[in-house]
């Protein structure tokens, strides 16, 4: 009975050695082969063998991480993308947030890195080791760097971009819009459909009323943004809830006239056959620009770098431009597509970002929400 | 003997896991509050006063109780004399008509709701039958996108709950009971008012009690057809959880909800003997 309690014991601390001597070993033979081979040179100077085995742990948007650009990548360097993702800004942040996985790579709108800086979440990005960043579209990426460079260091990358423009249906809306006025104007009472968004009514609204920076609002001007959404309330048919929420709106001739979630929205209508248009008004329109940023404790920066480069080289950034009709980052990415594929991703346009306003970091997002809420509550 | 403890073990384990530690954890984080996104862990009574304080949380939500008990009052009237008649019928025809009444509960919910919205709007069902058969000389645009939307959608979704008690409580009535009552003279109005009637209580009681609690906490169904009014206590409380960032404050909002619904199965026991429905 004594021998096997003792055995049971002696088995017990073989196997508990062994394993976490297993976990010791495994991880020192991967970076031993990385030195290995990274003192032989592969060819092309790149070397290619010297992530072998490693995974990249991303936080995504759906649609960014599809296996005709993940594949290849996976395969060329012998690494493991392994993808998770969120379905709001709000679910990104709290699996950012928890640290229950290290993620090495998180995609967001470059409003929210300033959230994640400060919560020091992010690292900073080397963009000498990211060649394909010459490419990048020049307005567009100095438009992103004022809110993603702190302190001189680059936080994150762009990836892909989308409007948030006005849409309309030509065939209901004969005279040409080139005013968010529109969405004002009692000719179109109970014809006129907008986003049930605190933030994005807010900085329209701001927009409209001439605020320079709608991302930055005193009380005040808060204050003239809830009497206008109120004044528009009566003539609004609803606010819609979400991307097919929307369109299905448009498309079943509820709204003629709207506030739209992105260009995607309106080709997606004009594919049903709707003659649906996009409008940029005068006072201009919200672009968001999603970012790649790595994580604060990213197992192997290095790989990240590779990857990410490679995410925004032309071939992928085609790929995802006609897969998806967003916007791409890559100027010469333009060169691969269509002229039909680029006009609809207005890659065919470079001063197409002249008139649109980033979705930034607001003063706060409470105010906003309370503003809003209060405009969905008047009677 | 020892699959009761095991049974009795797991029931705990489960009620603990999913009802206490959420809740507890629930109203923990309600006396927190937030400071440039970061939860403040101290005890503060702040989010509270500031509900009680700010007119927009109390006059929703007392909208929302106003909504949902003309809701569950609806449900209440509708499945009442469904569950009789149902009740009557025998056989194959039975079945078919109970499952015809739970058949919504098979569809999803917000096919439920988007149903309602193609059946009530401009170019829906309605819509093109009126003026089909000349009612009306064009589509009209005020079904759909106002509180009645909202009523119809709800009653849609609490109604099969609210006809499951009701049936089970009017099922359960002896048959006796009716025809003693017909020996002594009692009529058929008379019969179902004084011995149906009462005896079905624990089922009425409960139903409303479901189809209130059921559309108390909805907030789809309100977004997606009550056009821009269309705001209810539950969607304050997913922006602060969402938009807004304020953990603490929409827990705080639950918690105040919470109690609303424990108040009303509270009055529901007392008023009516809900756990009979329950029993064989």
């Amino acid at each position: 009975m004594k021998l096997k309690h003792v055995l049971i014991v002696l088995m017990s601390v073989v196997i508990l050695v062994g394993l976490s001597g297993c976990g010791g070993n495994a991880s020192s033979t991967n970076s031993g082969a990385g030195t290995a081979s990274s003192a032989a040179p592969a060819n092309g100077g790149e070397d290619v063998a010297k992530f072998k085995g490693e995974t990249i742990n991303v936080l995504s948007w759906e649609g960014y991480q599809e296996d005709e650009w993940v594949k290849p990548f996976e395969q060329k360097y012998g690494v493991t993308v392994k993808v998770t993702y969120a379905g709001s800004v709000d679910e990104m942040f709290a699996k950012a947030a928890s640290g229950s996985v290290k993620y090495d790579l998180i995609f967001m709108d470059g409003g929210s890195v300033n959230r994640y800086y400060k919560m020091n979440l992010i690292q900073p990005i080397d963009l000498a080791k990211l060649p394909n960043t010459n490419q990048l579209i020049a307005n567009m990426k100095s438009l992103n760097d004022k809110h993603v460079v702190k302190d001189g260091k680059t936080y994150a990358v762009p990836f892909a971009w989308g409007s948030l423009p006005m849409m309309v249906n030509t065939d209901k809306i004969k005279e040409p819009i080139d005013s968010w006025n529109a969405l004002w104007d009692p000719k179109y009472s109970g014809k006129i459909v907008t986003l049930d968004d605190a933030a994005n009514q807010t900085a329209m609204t701001a927009m409209l009323l001439g605020f320079k920076d709608p991302y930055n609002l005193t009380d005040e001007q808060l204050d003239q943004v809830k009497s206008k959404l109120l004044e528009q309330k009566p003539l609004v048919r609803t606010y819609y809830a979400g991307f097919e929420d929307g369109k299905n709106l448009m498309a079943s001739d509820e709204g003629w006239i709207g506030f739209s979630m992105g260009p995607t929205m309106i080709t997606d209508l004009q594919k049903e056959g709707k003659n649906v248009v996009e409008v940029i008004p005068k006072e201009g329109a919200l672009v968001w620009i999603d970012n790649a940023v790595i994580g604060k404790d990213a197992k192997d920066p290095e790989l990240v770098h590779v990857y990410i480069d490679y995410l925004i080289s032309s071939e992928v950034q085609a790929q995802l431009i006609k897969k998806t009709s967003y916007g791409g980052v890559n100027a010469d990415s333009a060169n691969k597509l269509t002229d039909e594929e680029k006009k609809v991703s207005h890659m065919d346009d470079p001063n197409y970002f002249n008139n649109l306003v980033y979705v930034a970091f607001p003063e706060s997002f409470e105010k906003r929400v309370k503003l809003w809420n209060e405009v969905k509550a008047a009677q | 003997m020892y699959g009761k403890n095991l049974m009795l073990i797991m029931i705990s384990v489960w009620v603990l896991l999913f009802i206490v530690l959420p809740v507890s954890a629930m109203l923990l984080f309600s006396f927190w509050s937030i400071d440039n996104f970061q939860v403040i862990h101290s005890f503060s009574i702040q989010n509270y006063s500031k509900i009680f304080q700010d007119p927009i949380y109390l006059s929703l939500l007392w909208k929302t109780i106003k909504l949902a008990l003309i809701v569950a009052a609806l449900s209440v009237l509708i499945s009442y004399p469904l569950a009789l008649f149902v009740n009557h019928r025998r056989g194959t025809l039975k079945t078919i008509l109970f499952l015809g009444v739970l058949a919504p509960l098979w569809v999803g919910y917000l096919v439920r709701i988007y149903s309602w919205r193609s059946i009530l709007g401009e170019s829906g069902f309605i819509n093109s039958l009126l003026v089909l058969t000349g009612i009306l000389k064009q589509p009209s645009s005020s079904l759909l996108f106002n509180s009645s939307a909202v009523v119809i959608t709800m009653l849609c979704i609490s109604i099969p709950f609210t006809f499951i008690p009701i049936y089970s409580a009017i099922e359960k009535i002896p048959g006796n009971l009716l025809q003693a009552a017909a020996d002594l003279g009692a009529g058929g109005s008379r019969a179902f008012w004084t011995v149906v009637f009462p005896l079905s209580m624990p089922g009425v009681v409960t139903g409303f009690m479901f189809a209130f609690i059921t559309s108390f906490g909805d907030y789809m169904t309100p977004s997606l057809v009550g056009g821009t009014s269309g705001i209810m206590y539950g969607n304050m409380i997913q922006t602060q959880f969402g938009n807004s960032y304020n953990w603490p404050l929409g827990a705080a909002l639950s918690m105040i909800m919470l109690l609303f619904i424990l108040a009303v199965i509270a009055a529901a026991r007392k008023i009516g003997n809900v756990q009979a429905i329950f029993e064989e």
